[in-house]
């Protein structure tokens, strides 16, 4: 178990190494300058050497690249050269929007997905896998920033009905706005990603149903109830710890345009923003800083994972 | 084996009802109503979008009628805040989604595929560094990494077409990869290679034809998401540019940001979207249900 575990750790940074190179090279690829969209196209050049100068962008690419890094372990992810915010305050201050987003989300993955996909398994082919299953293909199909238009869109036209935009309304202040202001987002980001999941549960349960053990579990006269929950389902749900892991990384993307859409000051719409804005050291850091947090929530779920089914740490 | 398959064959000739191809499609169909009703809906995408400018009533950017009209039967899907009918935006609009989604799919499975062959074929220390870029790109939010990409490369159709293509790779790897290193133990290997044949003969001539199904099976269920992306990606304004190519995506986030609110300007494109994904998605399991039978039924 230890060297899975330090495999695994040094594969994870391993991972952010090649992460943070890519992007760095990626952002130096661009063909616009960061100084000229910063001082406009009327700039002299004096000027924009000046601004060069000050923010490093004349160094050498690897001197750039190890001084970047050097600030970044030391937990300093620079300044915003647009605004001159700091990126770690800004992220700071962004951060709890995200992870509630992310929490409720979440919820609604877990409560949508699990149930339905059970339901579908245990009555298959009946009219509520039908259901479920039509359920499922749409919410695969529809786009989340379709219905969250069309969710803020209509009833400010019918009822003149708007949640809180704009701000970020504290769960502890006043909890019925911070509902209101982060349920419907979480509720349509979550849809698409529990259709996914209602299809994993479904076939995952439908495998573990066939297996010997159920047919000895019934044989042994449990009660159908007994068996499925007991026995079906459980071992039915060992791959779906690892798919939340890795949906993770999807809904950070989901939360950029989600965000965006519900005007949720948070770190999906920031990334965005900053990358709009040609904003390098900011979408450098925040590209690493979001990567890491996928790469340790990852290693996390695998470790978990491997200490609850025993098979999988010798593979 | 094969000659008494045959034998057995010639004994029960008489009584056997041949079957031809059109009779296999058939029955095929019958048994996947749903696919079928994708495959429609996707052949008459194509057709709209090949035959837009002769089928759309108007242009897509041109002044129609008043602004933002509710639907009549001048204007089906009314008018946006231009006064442009929203039904022939919407018919030109499939053209960009379709090729997009087509063009990004087909070389991110090629691409993607022969990655995978070789991988899993050669092993070593290429497999090795193949792989660890693979869990690399997995590990990071993809549509960051479109947008960031995007951002850099400036929004046009072919950067487009590029950003998804890479987005899907990886995953098409992995899975190609995996298959090539269950399938390169078989015999069929072993004996080509005793006959000389090259690696780069044994790959793509005796093994590329044994992943074939599983790639087009892959290529078919991605094309909804990438039909997704494609949206997205206009929707967020990193599209193509929408001045001279209407998109669906981007008509969404334009009605988005007008005022006053018109809400049938959001809601057909919005639709179109839907349809088209849904379309491809349902083609896309009948593609697996038919073409990769160990899957058959499994629903995942």
């Amino acid at each position: 178990m230890r060297n899975y575990i330090v495999r695994r750790l040094l594969a994870s940074v391993l991972i952010l190494w090649v992460i943070s190179v890519s992007v760095f090279v990626l952002l130096r690829l661009a063909p616009t300058d960061p100084a000229i969209l910063l001082l406009g196209f009327s700039a002299t050049d004096e000027n924009i050497e000046a601004v060069h100068e000050q923010t490093g962008l004349n160094d050498p690419w690897h001197e750039q690249y190890f001084d970047w890094l050097g600030d970044v372990l030391t937990g300093d992810l620079g300044k915003s050269i647009f605004t001159g915010e700091d990126v770690g305050t800004e992220l700071k201050e962004r951060l709890p929007a995200t992870i509630e987003l992310m929490v409720l989300t979440f919820a609604v993955i877990i409560l949508l997905g699990v149930p339905m996909g059970i339901l579908s398994a245990v009555f298959r082919n009946g009219p509520a896998d039908y259901v479920v299953r039509v359920v499922a293909i749409l919410g695969l199909s529809i786009p989340t920033f379709w219905i969250a238009t069309m969710v803020l869109l209509v009833p400010s036209e019918e009822w003149g009905y708007a949640p809180p935009l704009g701000r970020t309304v504290s769960l502890f202040d006043d909890p019925w706005d911070n509902l209101r202001q982060f349920g419907p987002p979480s509720l349509i980001l979550g849809l698409a990603a529990a259709a996914g999941l209602m299809r994993l549960v479904r076939s995952s349960l439908l495998e573990v149903l066939q297996m010997d053990y159920i047919r000895t579990a019934r044989a042994k006269g449990l009660q159908e109830r007994a068996v499925i929950i007991g026995h079906a389902v459980r071992n039915s749900l060992i791959p779906v710890v690892t798919v939340l892991g890795l949906e993770l990384a999807g809904l950070l993307g989901g939360a950029v345009i989600i965000e965006t859409i519900f005007t949720i000051r948070g770190v999906g719409a920031y990334i965005l923003l900053a990358i709009v804005r040609n904003d390098f050291l900011v979408v450098q850091s925040l590209a690493l800083y979001l990567a890491a947090i996928v790469v340790l929530i990852n290693l996390a779920v695998d470790i978990i994972y491997g200490w609850l089914d025993p098979r999988i740490r010798y593979s | 084996m094969a000659v008494e398959a045959t034998r057995l064959d010639a004994l029960f000739r008489p009584v056997r009802v041949r079957r031809g191809p059109w009779s296999r499609i058939y029955r095929t169909a019958v048994r996947n109503p749903l696919g079928v009703f994708g495959l429609a809906v996707v052949v008459a995408l194509l057709v709209i979008g090949l035959l837009a400018p002769w089928i759309a009533p108007h242009g897509a950017n041109e002044f129609a009628g008043a602004s933002n009209e509710n639907p009549s039967w001048a204007h089906p899907f009314g008018t946006d805040f231009l006064g442009r009918d929203m039904m022939s935006r919407i018919i030109f609009g499939a053209r960009i989604s379709l090729a997009i989604g087509v063009l990004a799919v087909v070389s991110g499975t090629v691409v993607g595929t022969a990655i995978g062959m070789i991988s899993g074929y050669v092993g070593g220390w290429m497999d090795n560094v193949i792989q660890r870029t693979v869990d690399t790109l997995i590990a990071f939010p993809a549509l960051i990494l479109l947008i960031i990409i995007i951002g850099v490369l400036g929004p046009s159709i072919r950067n487009v077409v590029i950003v998804i293509a890479l987005g899907i790779i990886p995953g098409i790897i992995r899975v190609v990869r995996g298959a090539i290193l269950a399938e390169k133990h078989n015999q069929y290997v072993e004996a080509a290679h005793a006959i000389g044949a090259s690696g780069f003969r044994v790959v793509f001539r005796h093994l590329a034809p044994n992943v074939l199904n599983l790639s087009i099976v892959i290529m078919t269920s991605l094309l909804g998401a990438a039909i997704l992306a494609e949206a997205g990606l206009a929707f967020l304004g990193l599209g193509a540019p929408a001045a001279t190519s209407p998109s669906w995506g981007a008509d969404i986030n334009a009605a988005r940001n007008n005022f006053p609110i018109h809400i049938w300007w959001a809601f057909f494109p919005g639709v179109a979207i839907s349809l088209t994904v849904l379309a491809f998605n349902l083609l896309g399991d009948a593609a697996r249900d038919i073409l990769d039978p160990r899957l058959r039924g499994s629903n995942k």
